[in-house]
Formats: structure tokens, sequence, C-alpha cells
């Protein structure tokens, strides 16, 4: 399933839910990417722990990630999200799984993951499960996967327990050996794997130091729905809280724009807006975040701005 | 003491009563050593300012409290649950929640749990009657006033006021809506403020707009929550959430997803409050235990995720279901 650039994703995508694209990075790309992560990870600037939440891997290598997942979704164009490193001594622990916190924000998404060159590890190891074939092997658990980029599957005593995040529930299913299912992936230094965000997958290198990026590409069509974000159980409430300065301001432009349903492009305006805005207040008031008034002072202000755009348009 | 001739009726009319001399010295001083003791604890969240009083120390009041509650209790709502006790103290607010608490508001947190309940406030230390205490807003007054602000305020909380453009605007976050009155002054001409002394109480429900009158004295006060028992908490209220209400719990993350996983473990929307919190304080527990035993102050995702579903499974054969 391996491609280069210029193959049809597409059909492979369509076919296996996933697709492993070859050199889709330089080395010099790659090396960016670490150092970003590393910077992050000995505290030289701000992290995010225990997500590692960057806007640098986009402005390294967003263009290209677009013009090669353009391929498969052209026309409309697709839009490049934030990446999120991803240390192997946080996700190898969570075994097999669809989705990332990109699924709370966009109900569908592509995953593009790139191993990076850190640690030990001389290559990357990736299981993803082809859908087709868990349809066949599970229907039960190709059901509550599908569409769903918010589940982790725990083997329990004779039985395969899936935490659906996204509907809250548990749901116990007949033993299934995963690990049997899933095609074990190699990938070499500037490879890349694009998945759909509903494709159960595992890293492999448990105990091991190993670091991937991993970027959400959405379609350009794509319209946000609040009832989307804001549908949630303890574990996505819990790690949206542990980003709040991003979902903070993800809920607030739909109490901005006083709607709930946003086209993306509309949605990423106001969403460029507040940050603009909160950093012009941050400037003036100083601090390194606004309190909880003085954000909901400006969220209550750009309501009113947009509210009076709105009307003076209407009457214009 | 429970006081049989103070103005009950009030709470239900006005939305707050004046209770004089609800504690006696020895209950203010034991009150007063248990704040200097939780002052000691560490607080987990460093922005938020409450001390609260240690679970075992409410019994001695609970009596108290509860026929008190019941005096203002309604034909359609009873208070019966002693919920918690909040130490409040000037010198110890942040600088941030000063400004909040000095501005006109209902309290937010407690509201997103549980949406009806009473608040005993009590000065412990307080030098002056007429300076660093509440300042209220009565029903009776914004009902003569503004009626229809009025209905729209009531049995409701989480609102935030702020006056701008010569308005006095009343955002509820919990709600998501917002009320503009032309006239910037309007809850300062409605305001009483109670002259109170240590022991005093004045005793509100949840949806009286009140504010710190100011921090210009050392004032401690404590303040008991009395909840009903038959409040249905559900989990879409706990969901509906702008980006305020997502602030505000984010800000005090733990509790919440504890709330939220409540919901997860009885398998079920909707549950009486009393299951809510015995779901609750055992979630509590669990993860607490699970901590000491990881050496960590927080469990990561996989092991969090992992203690609800266990939990859940008990529930299921039948634990902990009588609250």
């Amino acid at each position: 399933m391996a491609l280069s650039a210029g193959d049809s994703l597409d059909t492979d995508l369509k076919a296996h839910g996933f697709s492993v694209v070859s050199n889709a990075l330089s080395v010099a790309e790659l090396h960016s990417l670490s150092a970003d992560f590393e910077s992050m990870r000995d505290g030289s600037r701000p992290p995010h722990p225990p997500r590692f939440v960057s806007p640098a891997p986009r402005q390294i290598v967003a263009p290209k990630l677009k013009a090669l997942v353009e391929k498969i979704s052209s026309p409309p164009p697709a839009r490049v999200r934030s990446g999120i490193y991803q240390p192997a001594e946080q996700t190898a622990k969570v075994g097999w799984r669809t989705g990332s916190i990109a699924f709370f924000s966009f109900p569908e998404y592509l995953n593009v993951w790139i191993p990076l060159p850190s640690g030990s590890a001389a290559i990357a190891t990736i299981s993803v499960v082809d859908p087709s074939v868990l349809s066949r092997e599970s229907p039960e658990l190709a059901e509550i996967a599908e569409q769903n980029g918010s589940l982790r599957l725990v083997a329990g005593e004779g039985k395969l327990v899936a935490y659906d995040n996204f509907h809250r529930r548990y749901v116990e299913l007949p033993r299934l050996d995963l690990d049997k299912l899933g095609v074990p992936l190699t990938l070499n230094w500037g490879d890349a794997l694009i998945m759909r965000n509903d494709v159960l997958h595992r890293s492999h290198d448990e105990g091991g130091d190993g670091l991937a990026v991993s970027f959400c590409v959405v379609g350009a069509d794509t319209v946000m729905r609040r009832d989307h974000l804001l549908n949630m159980g303890a574990s996505k409430f819990r790690q949206m809280a542990q980003l709040r300065a991003r979902f903070l301001r993800e809920i607030a432009v739909f109490d901005i724009a006083q709607s709930d349903h946003l086209p993306l492009a509309e949605y990423d305006k106001l969403l460029a807006e507040l940050i603009k805005r909160e950093n012009d207040a941050l400037q003036r008031l100083g601090g390194s975040q606004l309190d909880y008034d003085q954000f909901d002072d400006l969220v209550y202000e750009l309501t009113n701005d947009l509210r009076r755009r709105c009307s003076s348009e209407r009457l214009g | 003491m429970f006081s049989p001739s103070a103005r009950w009726q009030d709470v239900q009319i006005k939305g707050y009563a004046v209770v004089p001399s609800f504690l006696d010295a020895p209950e203010i001083s034991g009150l007063i050593a248990a704040f200097e003791k939780a002052r000691e604890i560490p607080r987990q969240n460093p922005n938020f300012m409450g001390h609260l009083l240690h679970k075992n120390r409410l019994k001695p009041f609970r009596n108290k409290l509860l026929a008190a509650a019941r005096a203002a209790s309604s034909s359609t709502q009873v208070y019966d649950r002693l919920g918690m006790g909040i130490y409040y103290a000037t010198k110890l607010y942040l600088k941030w929640h000063l400004k909040a608490d000095c501005l006109w508001h209902t309290d937010s947190t407690i509201h997103y749990v549980d949406p009806n309940y009473l608040n005993f406030w009590i000065p412990l230390v307080k030098p002056d009657r007429q300076r660093s205490g509440l300042q209220v807003v009565g029903f009776d007054a914004l009902e003569a006033r503004h009626p229809d602000l009025a209905h729209s305020l009531r049995g409701q909380g989480s609102t935030r006021v702020i006056q701008r453009d010569g308005s006095t605007i009343f955002r509820d976050t919990a709600r998501r809506t917002t009320i503009a009155i032309a006239d910037p002054n309007l809850l300062e001409g409605l305001a009483q403020t109670p002259a109170l002394g240590p022991g005093d109480c004045l005793v509100m429900r949840n949806d009286v707009l009140h504010r710190t009158q100011d921090d210009e004295t050392d004032r401690v006060a404590i303040s008991f929550r009395v909840f009903g028992s038959t409040t249905v908490v559900s989990r879409q209220a706990l969901m509906d959430m702008g980006s305020a209400k997502f602030n505000n719990m984010a800000r005090v993350r733990p509790p919440f997803a504890r709330r939220f996983a409540a919901f997860q473990i009885a398998g079920c929307d909707q549950m009486s409050n009393v299951l809510y919190d015995a779901l609750y304080e055992e979630m509590t527990k669990r993860e607490y235990n699970l901590q000491l035993a990881r050496g960590a102050t927080e469990l990561d995702d996989t092991d969090f995720e992992q203690l609800i579903y266990e939990l859940a499974q008990e529930y299921r054969d039948g634990a902990f279901r009588g609250g």
C-alpha cells in the first residue's frame, strides 16, 4: 500500500481507509519538527503537557501536506490544522484506538501520521485495521467504529471492551485478536501514513522512546457544529479542559456567531479575529492569559461587533 | 440558635432573610480554628480561593442548618441536604477573584452541579457590622422595577452582570442568554446591605444577585450550602455550555470530570442528585487512591477511563446504589 505522492491515494483510501506515502517530508523538515518538540519537552518554551500541541508543524510542512491531500479531496481544497506531537511513552499505552483530539472538533478528517527521528528507534512501526476486514471479522465492532473517532479498545477476560467516548458508553464484545487483523506497517523517515479518522490503529514501540507528529486535515467544505464539539463525556471534558485555551476559543466562536453551525471558512475567520483581539488585550492588560471576566468581556464585545457589522451590511 | 421568629417567608418573597445570632460564640471560634487549619492545606487549584470545611466538621451544624432550611422551604422546593461549607476571606482573595466577587453575580460552579440550594452566609470575623459584608438584590424590589427581568432570573444562577454603554447586562452562563437593561445603575438602586456581625446569618436562594461589599476589613465568612433531595440532574444540563461555563468548569477540571463520569458509571442521562453525589464521592475516593498508588498528581487518560469502566461494572452489579 505504499504510494508515491503522484499515485492515486483516493482509490487506496476508499478501499482500505489508509495509505502510506513515501518520502512525504525531507530530512530537514523532519529535524525541524523534532527540534520543535524537544523545545516543548525541555520547557524552554511554554508546553501544553500532557498534550504537545504546537503551531510549528503546520508552519513547517502545511503547504506540502495540503498539496498531498488535495490529490484526494480536490475540489474543494483541504485545510491542515495544528500538529500534535505523540511521544511513544504516551501513545503506546493507549493500544488500539481511532481518532484523536481533532475528532472533538471535526466529525470527519484525515489523520496524517509522520514518525520523527528521535530517541533510539531506527524505524517506526504502526498497525492499522482495514475497515473492510473489520466488517468481515467483527461487524459489531465495525459498526461502532464507523465514523467514530473517539474509540479505545481494551482486552478483558474473554472479551474486548470498546470504550466509546463519543457515545459515552462501554460495549463488551466477543474476544477479538486485533493484532492478527491489523496490518503492520514499517515507515521510513519521511514517510507519512494517511488514514481516515475512524480507522483502528496502534503504535508498536511500547516502552520505546519514539516520536511522531499527527496532523488533522479537513475538507474546506466542513461545517463546524456546536453539538459535535460539546457532545462530551468525562474523558472528552477532561482532555478539552487540559487544552482549555484552545477549546475555550473554539466554543467562543459559536457564542460570538450566535449560531450552532458555521462553515469552516467563517469559523476560521472568527477564530482568527478572537485570537487577535485576545493578543491585543493581553498586550494592553499584561499577563499570559485573560482571566475569566476579561475573556467573557471579549466574547461579549465581539458578539456585538459582529451583530453591528451584519446589521450595517444588511442596510448597506 | 435557630430562630423561629425569623422572617423565613422572606426567602420565598425576597429570596433572602437575615437571622441574627445564628451561630453562638463556641461555634464561631470552632469554625475559625478549622479555617486556620484548612488554610494550611495547599490548594490544588490556585485560581479557586475557597477553602472547604472538612466534611466531618459539618456534622455539629447539621441539625441547626436543616431546621432553618426546612423553615425556609416552600411547598414546591424543599431544602433538606447539607452539602458543604466554604470559607470566604477578604484578605485571601486573589486579585481577579476579588474583582469578580465585587461585581454583581449569582454563583456559577455549584449551580452547574445542582441548581437549587440555599446559601447560609455567616461572617465569623467581622470588625465592622457596616463593612465587608454582602450586598443583595431582593426579588421583591426587582419585580417591582423590572418584572420581566425578575421572571427571567428567578430560579436561575451563574449570572454575570456587567455595565456597558449605559446599560446593565445580565449574562447567564448556563443558558447562554444575555439581557440588557438601559440603566447602568439599576442594581445599585435596588441593593440592600444587611448589617451583620459575627454569627449573624444571611440566608439566600441561589438565584439572588449579590456581591462582596468591599475588602477593606479583614473579614472571614463561612457559607453553608443546603440542597434539596428531590432534584433530578441531567447530563444534558451539565453538557449544555458556552465558553464562559466551559472556562469556569475547566478551571476546576477534576471535579467536573468526575461529574461527567457519574453519568457514565450509572449508564443513564438523568439521576437524582443524591445518587449523583454518591457516585461523585466514590469516584473521588478511587481516583485519589489510584493516584497515590501510581505516585502521580493526576491519572493519565487510560487509567482514568479504566477507572470509570470498573465503577460502571460495579454499579451494574449493584454497588453504591443507595447514595
